[in-house]
């Protein structure tokens, strides 16, 4: 409320100064606008011109320096006011300064007592809350370090059954890749057995075949030479064959198989 | 079956021969018969048969006539006869004669089976003796076999040449 009434007070200051400024340029140019009526109207027939002439200039000399002079003593004594309206102004806002700051000061006075007591308040709903917060945290973190404990003995269960499982497995595994392994060795054995049985069987058909077709050789030279030897003998015999003189060989011979003959008419 | 072959009919062709001559005498007896019966002339010759089967028709009558039951009969004999006889192939080296035939025949005929059919082959590669066969068994006397069973007497004979 202080600091609004200088500012009315500075303000009513400025338009009492506007005012008499104002009011001194009117005045000013009343005056000079009648004076120049006068010179044209009344002096112009009486006086010479160059009388009036300097008359004039020496009205205006003398307009001019009485212009000058209420200038200077108008400009002196708004100073005079300024500089009074400047120190009133200043004891004025010191003391509504001072009065603020004191007002200011017991309020920020109050304010920080009573927000000493809200932090004090809130200092201990801080405490209690952070002890709650870490009563919960810990009844979490313990829930939590128990429920890790399950999930970590299931999981550990879990992995030794797996590993149980694998190692049965992989035993498996080994057991038929050893019975497998055996059996190749078996089957090479075997092979290679059967191999030295197959060639040993090669080696004696070899040496058979061979034996048989010597003595097919022999047996077909033999056959040529019966079959020269018989050509031979038709060639030399054949076409000169007396079966009249064969005839007593003949009935001979009958006689001699009389009973196979008869056995197998029968 | 009254009657006996004679040995020039020895094997199953010439039975079968001596069958047909019979036949055609049967067929021309009947016409004769049929002829005479209606007292008509017949001038068709008496058909040429062999000298076997005429004997074998004289036998089969009473020496004076010959009546178409008999000949029939004797026919339906001889296919009997043709169908129960042993049958038996000789293979000589060389083709019979005659004598030689007759010979060999009478004496299968008395020794061996008083019916028996014997058909004769020849067979030059057989050098001499003889090949039997009744049925499904041969009997190989030739010489040529008897040359092949005694083989390795060639080699010797050679080694002492």
């Amino acid at each position: 409320m202080g600091g609004l009434e200088v500012q009315l007070f500075i303000l009513g200051n400025v338009f009492v100064i506007g005012a008499l400024m104002s009011a001194a340029l009117f005045h000013w140019r009343e005056h000079r606008t009648k004076m120049k009526s006068k010179t044209k109207s009344s002096l112009q027939p009486i006086l010479p011109p160059a009388t009036v002439r300097h008359i004039i200039e020496k009205a205006e000399k003398e307009y001019s320096r009485t212009v000058e002079q209420t200038s200077l003593e108008l400009r002196h004594q708004l100073h005079t006011s300024a500089t009074s309206l400047h120190d009133q102004v200043s004891n004025l806002g010191l003391k509504m300064i001072n009065d603020e700051l004191g007002q200011y000061r017991s309020d920020l006075s109050i304010a920080h007592k009573e927000t000493i007591g809200s932090m004090q308040g809130i200092s201990k709903d801080i405490v209690e809350h952070s002890q709650e917060l870490r009563t919960r945290l810990l009844n979490r973190q313990a829930a939590i370090e128990l429920q890790l404990s399950r999930q970590q003995a299931e999981l550990e269960a879990k992995f030794i059954a797996h590993s149980d499982s694998l190692d049965v497995v992989f035993q498996k595994r080994e057991n038929d890749f050893m019975s497998k392994l055996d059996e190749l060795e078996k089957s090479l054995l075997n092979t290679q057995q059967q191999y030295l049985d197959k060639q040993k069987e090669l080696n004696a058909q070899l040496e058979q075949n061979t034996a048989a077709r010597q003595e097919q050789r022999l047996e077909q030279l033999d056959t040529q030479l019966d079959d020269a030897v018989v050509a031979f003998l038709l060639e030399t015999l054949g076409h000169n064959v007396d079966i009249g003189a064969q005839l007593p060989y003949l009935t001979e011979t009958l006689a001699a198989n009389k009973e196979a003959i008869t056995k197998e008419l029968r | 079956m009254n009657f006996s072959l004679p040995s020039s009919v020895s094997s199953p062709q010439d039975l079968t021969a001596l069958t047909t001559d019979v036949q055609s005498y049967a067929k021309w007896l009947s016409q004769y018969s049929i002829a005479s019966k209606a007292k008509t002339s017949y001038s068709a010759a008496h058909p040429e048969i062999t000298p076997a089967a005429i004997e074998l028709i004289r036998a089969a009558s009473d020496q004076k006539s010959i009546t178409e039951k008999q000949v029939d009969e004797l026919i339906a004999d001889l296919e009997s006869f043709a169908k129960t006889a042993p049958v038996m192939t000789i293979t000589l080296a060389a083709p019979l004669s005659v004598g030689t035939k007759k010979t060999l025949v009478d004496w299968c005929r008395t020794s061996i089976h008083p019916n028996i059919l014997i058909t004769f082959q020849f067979n030059s590669l057989l050098l001499g003796g003889m090949v039997l066969r009744t049925g499904s068994t041969i009997f190989d006397w030739s010489f040529r076999r008897s040359l092949l069973e005694r083989k390795t007497r060639f080699t010797e004979v050679l080694d002492r040449v």
